[in-house]
């Protein structure tokens, strides 16, 4: 292909086109709402891939389309109302179009979708659209809809007033797919003939305001439509008085948002409970296998546990996109936006953040991934910048152990507990979001121009197919980092190997002696603390136990000592390492035995050297803050890198969230030990 | 382009030709009304003008607040007051 291009090159420059069917491609270009990806789905299946544009954070759908014989390229644009606007997404399908983007060639034929229901607003990027000097096909879109509502159009009409073929369809109910392949054939195969012939512009000129093409539009519009159109909508307008109400709208959105929580944390905890049993088998059948050592403890501790770690939180990220993959498909997802715009609008944030910021909830990774809804590129780079302030489920065992630790026994208070960390993370991001709004990132926010589509039934293949497509990135993009960097911290864990602890030989020698008498339960007993004295012993004695003793200093005005240092710097990839780790640090045994109820019990009981509790109520507090602020995700940092494009913004991020977290802490135990609490 | 008429404190501005002209933001709910003026400048007004919000073009407010909601041709728009302020009006006639 390289070759060929070279030699193109020094050709002349007026070619036929490539004979070679899979260069071939078509662009589908459409009105946001209009269908475009049901559209997209329909035609090319399973196979369309997601991949960026390259040099941009622009995401771009690209799947094979076979029409007859060939296999051709079918490339999903931005959604866009005009081809001369102005937002990231609007220039880059301008230029995709015009064959403007190294790397990227220009499209062959344009597929433009036109919502049937619609069709004056429509057809002003139709207008734009023919003067870009392709072939075009035209796709009417969602009649099905449209004859509900008594709008009829006639394509026949419609095609000689545009000049080029008109295909009526039901993308949703693949209603007219055979016809529309068929057009998109006779446009690739017989270039230069009529049924391929290039639009002349419609209204004139390329320079026409926006009146002019209105005006074409209405004229065209009203030619070609029959019926009565205005009693479409109806029955979204009637919903729309209960949903976009200022406080019947916001009351809707939490109770939605309450559903669709308790659908990720309650239906996700099955397949998150297979995940963590089937990798413990894992472990345990492997490490059988390869005896004891190093290897053992690096594929089982390392390997084995830190693909686990990341994969166990697959179902909940797949359960998020597939309800909001439905949500969006119904249109409830723009009403949402619009009446939280309201709020959101006071600390800086703009409506669409809330969607990234409910997504956090879950995993601040999918969250960053879907900021990319926010048009104005500083409004996303703040919603970014805070959205790891958010209570993500790593953040659960922490929470589930500081708050077994404050309130053993009183459920209602644990759970308090819990709710106060949720509403503190909320809280400093909303706080954050404005104190950068007022010093790094000035200035207003953009006002609100969003459409609210009619309300639909949605597409559960839609939906699969998002959460598939979604669910591949985050294995992808999070897994291969969280197992290298749980490669590196098991390093750090495992090295320098030190000289096996005297106290647990002996243990060890007394339990052998134990069961030789036929104790076998006092033996079992005794051999139990003797590994996980051993354990103790060569975590202390490792880089890591070195590394906490080093920042104990550092870490005293928080209330922590080195063992909970040796956990903050352990959980710097994940944040729920950290109940593993203090089961260790504190002897209470392997990773694999991580019971968080006995965990709990033996933290509780964890004394420093004068005899005073580790774990008094101010240093849980203080540990509990602490977790809520604390930047403790490199994965993250990774994918705010990507979406940022710079390592400024991901470097920025930790330093601020540290800070926070430091202070935080430092208030809280400070506060609590002047309160009398330890 | 067009200039934005300077109101008074009711908000309407004077009568053009005999018809009363309104800031967008400012009209009856539920009234039809054609886009009189539209005072150009950012790229948030150019895409609402793609949307259909531009000269000639019957509008009608669904919902008064900020953000507000319009009918025009035949989709429901969310608009910001600080963008609706920039329209006027002019009932239909």
């Amino acid at each position: 292909m390289e070759a060929r291009r070279a030699n193109d090159a020094v050709d002349p420059p007026i070619l036929p086109p490539e004979p070679s069917s899979d260069s071939l491609r078509i662009a589908i270009i459409g009105n946001p709402n209009a269908g475009k990806t049901t559209l997209f789905n329909a035609l090319t299946g399973m196979r369309g891939r997601t991949a960026n544009f390259p040099g941009t954070t622009i995401e771009k759908h690209a799947g094979p389309l076979r029409l007859g014989q060939r296999t051709i390229e079918l490339l999903d644009l931005p959604g866009l109302y005009s081809i001369h606007a102005a937002t990231p997404e609007e220039r880059l399908a301008r230029r995709a179009l015009l064959g403007e983007i190294v790397g990227e060639r220009r499209p062959d034929a344009v597929l433009l979708l036109l919502d049937a229901t619609m069709l004056e607003r429509n057809l002003f990027l139709a207008s734009e659209v023919a003067e870009l000097g392709l072939p075009i096909v035209v796709a009417l879109n969602m009649t099905d809809l449209a004859e509900r509502a008594g709008i009829h159009i006639d394509a026949k009409r419609l095609a000689a007033d545009l000049g080029c073929p008109v295909v009526p369809v039901a993308a949703r109910l693949m209603r007219g797919m055979d016809e529309l392949r068929a057009a998109l054939a006779r446009v690739i195969e017989l270039p230069g003939s009529a049924a391929a012939a290039t639009p002349k512009p419609p209204c004139g000129c390329a320079g026409c305001p926006f009146e002019a093409r209105f005006d074409w539009a209405e004229d065209v519009g009203t030619r070609c439509t029959s019926g009565r159109p205005m009693t479409h909508g109806r029955q979204t307008e009637r919903v729309d008085r209960v949903l976009t109400h200022p406080v019947g709208g916001v009351i809707a959105f939490a109770a939605v948002m309450f559903t669709v929580f308790a659908m990720i944390f309650w239906v996700a905890q099955y397949p998150m409970g297979w995940i963590e049993q089937g990798f413990a088998i894992a472990g345990a059948t492997v490490g059988r296998l390869l005896g004891p050592g190093d290897l053992r403890s690096l594929v089982t501790n390392g390997l084995i546990g830190g693909v686990g770690g990341v994969l166990v939180f697959l179902p909940q990220i797949c359960i998020l996109f597939f309800f909001l993959s439905l949500l969006e498909d119904t249109g409830y997802l723009s009403r949402a936006a619009f009446v939280m715009d309201r709020l959101m609008r006071r600390v800086g944030l703009p409506g669409r953040a809330f969607l990234p910021m409910l997504s956090a909830h879950a995993c601040a990774i999918p969250a960053i991934m879907s900021a990319r809804v926010i048009a104005d590129r500083r409004e996303r780079l703040l919603t970014i910048l805070v959205l790891p302030l958010l209570s993500c489920s790593a953040r659960i065992p922490v929470y589930a152990m500081i708050a077994a630790l404050l309130f053993a026994g009183h459920p209602v208070r644990a759970s308090l507990a819990f709710t106060g960390a949720y509403a503190l993370g909320i809280f400093a991001a909303l706080g954050m979001a404005f104190v950068f709004r007022t010093t790094i990132l000035r200035g207003e926010v953009k006002p609100l121009v969003l459409e609210l589509p009619s309300y639909k039934l949605p597409s559960l293949r839609n939906a699969l197919l998002l959460t598939w497509d979604r669910g591949l990135v985050f294995v992808r993009n999070a897994g291969t980092m969280i197992l290298l960097v749980s490669l590196i911290l098991w390093v750090l864990a495992s090295y320098p190997t030190s000289a096996p602890s005297v106290g647990a030989a002996a243990l060890a020698e007394r339990a052998v002696d134990l069961a030789r008498d036929g104790q076998v339960h006092a033996a079992a007993e005794l051999e139990m603390r003797s590994k996980s004295l051993e354990a103790q012993h060569r975590l202390a004695h490792s880089m890591a136990g070195r590394l906490g003793r080093a920042i104990e200093p550092v870490l005293r005005p928080l209330g922590f000592d080195w063992q909970i240092g040796v956990g903050v710097i352990s959980s710097f990839a994940a944040r729920e390492v950290i109940v593993s780790t203090l089961a260790i640090v504190y002897g209470s045994g392997d990773v694999q035995s991580a019971d968080p109820l006995t965990i709990t019990e033996r933290l509780a009981a964890a004394r420093r050297s004068d005899g005073t509790p580790v774990f008094t109520p101010a240093t849980c507090l203080s540990l509990l803050v602490f977790y809520v602020l604390a930047m403790q995700c490199l994965p993250t940092q990774i994918v705010t890198r990507r979406e940022t494009g710079s390592w400024r913004w991901p470097v920025f991020q930790f330093a601020y969230m540290s800070v926070l977290a430091y202070v935080g802490a430092w208030i809280a135990f400070q506060t609590a030990r002047g309160l009398g609490l330890g | 382009m067009a200039t934005h008429p300077r109101q008074d404190e009711s908000g309407t501005v004077p009568p053009r030709s005999g018809l009363r002209i309104e800031r967008l933001d400012q009209f009856p709910v539920g009234r039809v009304g054609v886009v009189h003026e539209v005072q150009a400048g950012s790229d948030d007004i150019e895409r609402l003008q793609a949307m259909g919000v531009c000269p000639g073009r019957r509008v009608m407010l669904v919902r008064r607040g900020d953000p507000m909601i319009l009918r025009v041709l035949g989709s429901r728009i969310g608009v910001s007051a600080r963008l609706a302020e920039r329209i006027s009006v002019r009932a239909d006639e």
